[in-house]
């Protein structure tokens, strides 16, 4: 799909010797309730890399220093227990955001939701 | 050092700029991209590439990527002239040097507004000190965020909206970019009457065909009324944030031209995501039901057998984040606005002055409307005590002192008087187990069925297995039996015609009106794999669209619209003869599958069946044994009279719970799924063929991992979701349309490009071949006008 002059132009764009290390920021919330997720843990992880982090009292957090590239994102709530959410961290951004919404990542529980 | 200006966005953005600064285009492409080879196209690129997995991921917007700055509504909103909307600028990443982010510049078409929008948030900010009205409650002060209410373009042509946020001491910049399209009411138009089938994709339609006429030699005995229709097309049902939408921007992109998060009812998202007026100040949208009522003084309804306060109706009257703050909703139905209730006065003057009052509000849900222990909400509704209003409103009371009339059944609705605006609420499935629930007007097979005009596999209503014969205790209920109550909600039809006539009469001769018509069970039967009784609801709507069609008073100035928010994963698989099953032809009882004590191993056949689960795996015929169905209409209603005739049609699903299936029409509703989605319900045809499920089950950690410690892989499952019910699909629906303006849904496009067609045909534009030729009629130019033209500050 990409065309060969696209491909030759982000082959000259990549300064040389660049690390391969992305932000990543977000929060955790939940849209249908209003519910805000601090002190909530946030593992991202795939098949070769993973790193965690803590959110903040506005359910913020950072993540940095990652890989770009796809994530499985594990969210640890204080009893509810896990739920997993996916990101995607892209290159050369100076930051991705991950909101984790969990009115997104969780199937409706309610019908008056579908 | 190339800089990372924009992602790309959505629509607009065939903006793959390859200019000599060398901007890389897409956000997605890494230093490896998807190509197989590096940059001089030989060498084998041997990282894996980004996209590698396939697994879902976050979507890219169109933000500014350090801080995440950006405008709502988002670009490419399809906007129209005049219709207002709620211009917010904000940023999500927070700033580090312990200063508020600062707005530096908001531009339009090049002309600086900065001046005039932060005079309003202002003067916003005076009237409403909590920052609820410039939807900054609760908003930290390392963010910046602000929201200017009831803005318009007063003329066609594309605007450019550029802010500038100084962020850390660092100018930070986002652009959008919004059609907006001519629009002069012509008055060829008087009436628009929208039909949304609720998940009432193509396969629900030909069934429903199919049942309802009969096919002889292959040929269709008869066409419903929504194959009869003018014009024909397809919408792209995606949300602003999935593919698999649901119902809320389902319907609300429709009327809107925005594009919604799932859940989302005329509002974008913001940057506080918090309860209360966290979720009831977000950017909000005009719909065309409310510019319409505004601008012109048409009037405005909706028709639902949904809880009126559901999704569908309230996309065309309400803004929230939130499809579930139903009770103020229902409020914003009625423009009830009172501190202490649900829908607070202080901070929503924008809201009050956005939403229009319905003239027309049709359907059930009285715990939306009345409070806690009232006596209607137990004995006629048939709801828990507890299941009102906790904020005391009684807005059956309210209703009633602002002019409209009240009615809870079909002789109360048939009498109301035609002259006033008119609240119709009426009895929900409260029968035991059921499915459907008491928020929700009966089934249409069940209403039939209670009306002696319909059997289910030749059970007519004295059969207590149906749920009918109960008695319903107390006084002031819906009736004596069940069946009573039933026989006491209204049928679509008579919903709508009592509509008409009421808007009719309020609009008078000069005057018109638009009706939201929402067949809701298509949907709220299908995700309980309910599918016989799917048929009978599209056939229901497709009566009440021949009503409509054909009413004296509404020929050729009425535009009918018939479509769906998004289909489910339901086709038709094949027909199947009910008398084989039960007559001790397919299956003996008990064969097809064992759970161990209701749980997992599950056993499927027997020692004695060694090929296949049972007999009963012989039951659907498919490819040359698809033999025509032989549903009979004796009494002429329209209506199958029985679901399960001689042979019948199969529908079954692609995602779905774990469930078992028999063939045979269920006597009520009932749900699919057991203790967890990947256990089928015990009650529901336990001697039929297991069908294992492929939707997400519940499964949660017993107990918290401590920070560092290792995690399981006990949550394989991708979510903590328990979904045991069918879920909706991703593809195309069709849309159909009869009357004036009928051409412009020819084609392809997405569900927000409706909403300026309907725009289109209300100014006199007859034919999609001249959409973009700049005759005076054209929808969106593409000429940049001179000036901002916004109005509103």
């Amino acid at each position: 799909m990409r065309s060969p002059l696209f491909a030759l132009v982000l082959a000259l764009a990549v300064p040389a010797g660049s690390a391969l290390a992305e932000n990543v920021y977000g929060r955790v919330y939940d849209t249908l309730s209003g519910e805000i997720f601090g002190e909530t843990r946030i593992v991202m992880f795939n098949a070769t890399e993973k790193k965690e982090a803590l959110t903040d009292k506005d359910g913020a957090y950072w993540i940095r220093d990652l890989k770009p590239g796809p994530y499985l994102v594990r969210i640890v709530i204080p009893k509810r227990g896990e739920i997993v959410g996916r990101a995607m961290v892209y290159a050369k951004m100076p930051t991705t955001i991950v909101n984790l919404d969990l009115a997104r990542i969780e199937a409706p529980d309610h019908d008056d939701n579908y | 050092m190339m800089s990372f200006k924009k992602t790309t966005s959505t629509i607009l953005a065939a903006t793959l700029i390859l200019s000599g600064a060398l901007i890389a285009p897409a956000a997605q492409a890494g230093e490896d991209d998807d190509a197989r080879f590096l940059g001089n196209g030989v060498t084998r690129n041997n990282r894996d590439p980004i996209q590698t997995g396939g697994l879902l991921a976050d979507y890219p917007t169109n933000v500014e990527p350090n801080t995440g700055l950006r405008v709502q509504p988002p670009t490419g909103t399809q906007l129209l002239k005049g219709q207002r909307f709620d211009l917010r600028v904000e940023t999500q990443i927070p700033s580090t040097n312990g200063q508020a982010p600062v707005l530096k510049s908001l531009t339009v078409n090049g002309t600086d507004v900065t001046a005039s929008f932060t005079a309003k948030i202002a003067a916003q900010d005076a009237a409403d000190p909590s920052g609820v009205e410039s939807g900054k409650g609760g908003l930290t002060s390392s963010l910046y965020g602000n929201t200017v209410r009831n803005l318009s373009f007063n003329a066609p042509g594309i605007y450019t909206v550029t802010a500038v946020v100084t962020v850390d001491g660092v100018d930070r910049t986002v652009t959008n970019v919004y059609p907006v399209a001519d629009f002069a009411l012509r008055g060829n138009v008087k009436h628009v009457a929208f039909f949304l089938g609720d998940a009432m994709g193509l396969p629900v339609r030909t069934a429903a065909r199919i049942a309802g006429k009969g096919v002889f030699e292959g040929r269709a005995k008869g066409k419903l009324n929504m194959d009869r229709m003018d014009e024909y097309g397809l919408t792209y049902t995606a949300s602003f944030d999935s593919l698999i939408t649901d119902s809320a921007p389902g319907m609300a992109n429709y009327i809107t031209g925005l594009k919604q998060p799932n859940n989302s009812l005329n509002a974008s998202g913001d940057n506080t995501p918090g309860s209360g007026s966290q979720r009831l100040d977000n950017p909000r949208i005009e719909t065309l039901w409310e510019y319409m009522k505004r601008v012109y003084g048409w009037k405005i309804g909706i028709v639902a057998d949904a809880f009126i306060t559901d999704a569908t109706p309230a996309s065309a009257a309400a803004h929230t984040r939130s499809r579930g703050e139903r009770f103020s909703i229902a409020q914003q139905y009625l423009d009830l606005y009172r501190d202490g209730s649900a829908q607070p006065a202080t901070g929503y003057a924008g809201l009050r002055e956005l939403t229009q009052p319905l003239d027309v509000i049709i359907g059930s849900g009285a715990r939306d409307f009345l409070p806690d222990n009232n006596v209607d909400l137990i004995n006629f509704y048939r709801y828990a005590a507890t299941a009102g209003r906790d904020d005391g409103l009684n807005l059956f009371t309210e209703a009633t002192a602002l002019g409209y009339s009240v009615v809870k059944n079909l002789t109360e609705l048939n009498a109301a008087p035609s002259n006033k605006p008119l609240l119709g609420i009426f009895v929900g499935d409260f029968r035991p187990g059921n499915a459907l629930g008491v928020d929700n007007v009966p089934g249409t097979l069940d209403r039939l069925v209670a009306r002696g005009l319909a059997k289910i596999n030749g059970q007519d209503a004295t059969n207590p297995a149906l749920g009918l014969t109960a008695a319903v205790s107390g006084t002031g209920t819906c009736g004596a039996t069940v069946q009573a109550c039933f026989q006491s909600a209204p049928s679509k039809k008579e919903m709508v015609a009592k509509a008409v006539e009421v808007l009719n009469t309020l609009a008078g001769p000069s005057g018109g009106w638009m009706l939201l018509i929402e067949q809701s069970q298509s949907d709220k039967l299908a995700h309980p794999l309910e599918y016989e009784r799917v048929i009978y609801e599209a056939l229901e709507l497709d009566e009440a669209l021949g009503f409509v069609l054909n009413d004296p008073t509404l020929q050729g100035n009425t535009l009918s619209v018939v479509t769906a928010d998004h289909a489910q994963p339901e086709t038709i698989i094949g027909v199947a003869l009910p008398g084989s099953i039960i007559a001790g032809g397919a299956t003996a009882p008990g064969g097809c599958f064992a759970t161990t004590g209701g749980s997992y191993p599950i056993t499927l056949g027997s020692v004695s069946l060694t090929s296949r689960p049972c007999d009963l795996q012989d039951v659907v015929g498919t490819f040359n044994d698809g033999t025509f169905t032989t549903y009979v209409d004796a009494n002429s209603d329209g209506y199958p009279d029985d679901p399960d005739p001689t042979i019948k049609l199969v529908i079954d699903d692609g995602g779905r719970p774990t469930y078992s299936q028999d063939y045979l029409t269920n006597f009520i509703p009932l749900s699919p799924s057991g203790s967890s989605a990947a256990l089928p319900n015990p009650n529901r045809d336990p001697n039929g063929i297991l069908l294992t499920g492929n939707m997400p089950t519940r499964n949660v950690l017993p107990s918290q991992p401590n920070p560092g410690a290792a995690l399981t892989t006990a949550s394989a499952n991708k979510t903590n979701g328990n979904t045991g019910v069918a879920p909706h699909s991703g593809e195309d629906v069709p849309i159909s349309a009869s009357g004036p303006g009928a051409d412009l849904f020819a084609g392809t496009y997405d569900n927000t490009d409706v909403h300026v067609r309907i725009g289109f045909a209300l100014s006199g534009k007859l034919s999609r071949r001249n959409l973009n030729l700049g005759s005076p009629y054209t929808g969106v130019p593409t000429t940049t006008p001179a000036g901002t033209n916004l109005t509103g500050f």
